[in-house]
């Protein structure tokens, strides 16, 4: 399933080092553990903080992926894509899991990426951010609130095309557009 | 959603983010078994919401965030090791999580200790001269039950080192992480410094849009903005207290057309009509046009809400 065709356009430089520590952390290496948590837990806890809007609720979501990662560090082999890019599609979906207070709808094995993007070095993720940001803030309108309403708010297309009033053909259409046009930019 | 056809792009996309009904989602999961164009393009579709994830505002948990991490996961390992000694013995908990090394090698010096103990006991079995000599019997009877005593003994001081050691681990960790908040307090507090130093950076004052009561002082606002570093400080006076439930929210107007102006932070000003944005998020890069001032819903919006109450450019 999983297809290295580097979507985001940043060298996989952390990769190896991701993957050693999640061995260590299979042995119950703590540091191991604690240098995982240095280097992303400000991306789950944001993006879960993002979808949550409430400290405490992201920092369940934070504390439950990382005790799933002590648990079962396989899991989270580095193999799957980038250990943080992952991490961060994890945490979003886990929160608006957590939002419709629904259970786990699926296992983070599902969660394959085809990004070898680094985001485990602050300077690296730094970079991303920003591109992000930009190509994000020059999305159309549309584009940019019904992606918004989709990923961070968890809203399904008939939800969105409920509240917005647009046909849900085009909200579908919107939304992956909105997503293949971020993938442009970090492929250009 | 056919076997036999690929998945609509779109409905792809509503499948990566989880969007789909149970049924629809099922439908496309059986497909992605057999299909590895599809399944390519819902990892290349994840990779994107990688992207679009990192707009959020990037924000470092609190620090007890990490004490409680390591706290459960110090009192999972201690659970295990004293109730499961089976699965101790196998290195593994009842979660399936593998144990430290050390704790099993810990349990195997501990067993090998008392072996060595009870083979020296049975070493020592044998009289010296001029000694009385215990009856055999008495000896049969009494030896075999000291090594179990003298294991127990060394067991607890296995567990009693190996909980030693996770304190100690602990309080590294929570000193390493103090040590990197106050790193991250000084780059940002770094950051103000060069954002207010900034030769370069954009000055902008905001003056109410229409004046009301000339008798009172004016609001005003100042703006301190560094587009390169997507820096700013904004500092307010006179301001009009607010109704509750009520917010000042600060926008930048981007000068390249066609994009939105961009929430640059909420504000409430203090009794005598001070307020200030210090560092909030913003892009990189970003031109500013303008600054603006709205009240807003508490919380802020993402969007202005007229009337704009200063502005400046």
């Amino acid at each position: 399933m999983y297809r290295n065709t580097g979507t985001l356009n940043i060298p996989p430089f952390s990769d190896e080092e991701d993957s050693a520590l999640l061995s260590r952390v299979s042995e119950g290496d703590e540091q191991a553990m604690a240098s995982l948590f240095d280097r992303y837990s400000k991306v789950v806890y944001s993006v879960a903080l993002r979808v949550l809007r409430d400290p405490a609720s992201a920092e369940d979501v934070l504390q439950e992926i990382f005790m799933q990662i002590w648990r079962n560090p396989v899991s989270f082999t580095a193999s799957r894509g980038s250990l943080g890019g992952w991490l961060a599609v994890v945490s979003r979906n886990r929160s608006i899991d957590a939002l419709r207070r629904r259970k786990p709808t699926e296992a983070v094995e599902d969660v394959v990426l085809a990004s070898p993007c680094n985001l485990g070095e602050e300077a690296a993720r730094n970079i991303m951010i920003e591109r992000a940001r930009v190509a994000i803030y020059k999305l159309p309108a549309e584009q940019r609130k019904t992606l918004e309403m989709a990923f961070f708010d968890g809203l399904t297309h008939s939800e969105i095309a409920e509240m917005t009033g647009d046909p849900l053909g085009t909200v579908k259409t919107r939304i992956r557009s909105a997503l293949t046009t971020l993938r442009k930019v970090f492929q250009s | 959603m056919s076997q036999l056809r690929h998945i609509d792009q779109e409905d792809l996309a509503l499948y990566a983010l989880q969007l789909l009904s149970a049924d629809e989602a099922a439908q496309v999961a059986e497909h992605l078994k057999t299909c590895s164009e599809c399944s390519a393009e819902v990892a290349a579709l994840q990779g994107d919401m990688v992207a679009y994830a990192l707009s959020a505002e990037m924000l470092a948990p609190p620090v007890a965030a990490k004490q409680r991490l390591f706290q459960q996961i110090a009192r999972e390992k201690k659970v295990v090791s004293m109730a499961a000694p089976a699965a101790f013995e196998r290195g593994e908990t009842e979660s399936g999580q593998t144990l430290p090394e050390v704790s099993h090698e810990a349990t195997q010096a501990s067993i090998g200790r008392s072996q060595e103990l009870w083979d020296d006991a049975r070493l020592d079995d044998r009289s010296p001269q001029g000694l009385e000599v215990i009856p055999p019997s008495v000896l049969s009877r009494t030896l075999p039950w000291l090594g179990w005593p003298v294991a127990a003994g060394l067991a607890i001081a296995a567990v009693s080192l190996y909980q030693q050691r996770a304190q100690l681990q602990s309080s590294v960790i929570s000193e390493s992480t103090r040590i990197a908040a106050l790193t991250e307090d000084a780059a940002r507090g770094e950051a103000l410094i060069d954002v207010l130093t900034d030769r370069g950076a954009m000055r902008v004052t905001l003056n109410e849009t229409a004046a009301k009561e000339p008798v009172k002082p004016k609001p005003q606002g100042r703006a301190t903005y560094v587009a390169s570093k997507g820096t700013l400080v904004f500092l307010a006076s006179n301001l009009a207290p607010l109704e509750p439930q009520k917010t000042y929210e600060l926008w930048l107007i981007p000068a390249e057309a066609g994009l939105s102006p961009i929430p640059a932070g909420t504000f409430q000003p203090d009794s005598r009509g001070n307020a200030s944005v210090v560092m909030p998020t913003l892009p990189k890069g970003i031109e500013a046009k303008a600054f603006g001032v709205t009240i807003e819903e508490e919380g802020g919006s993402k969007t202005p809400t007229a009337p704009i109450v200063l502005a400046g450019a």
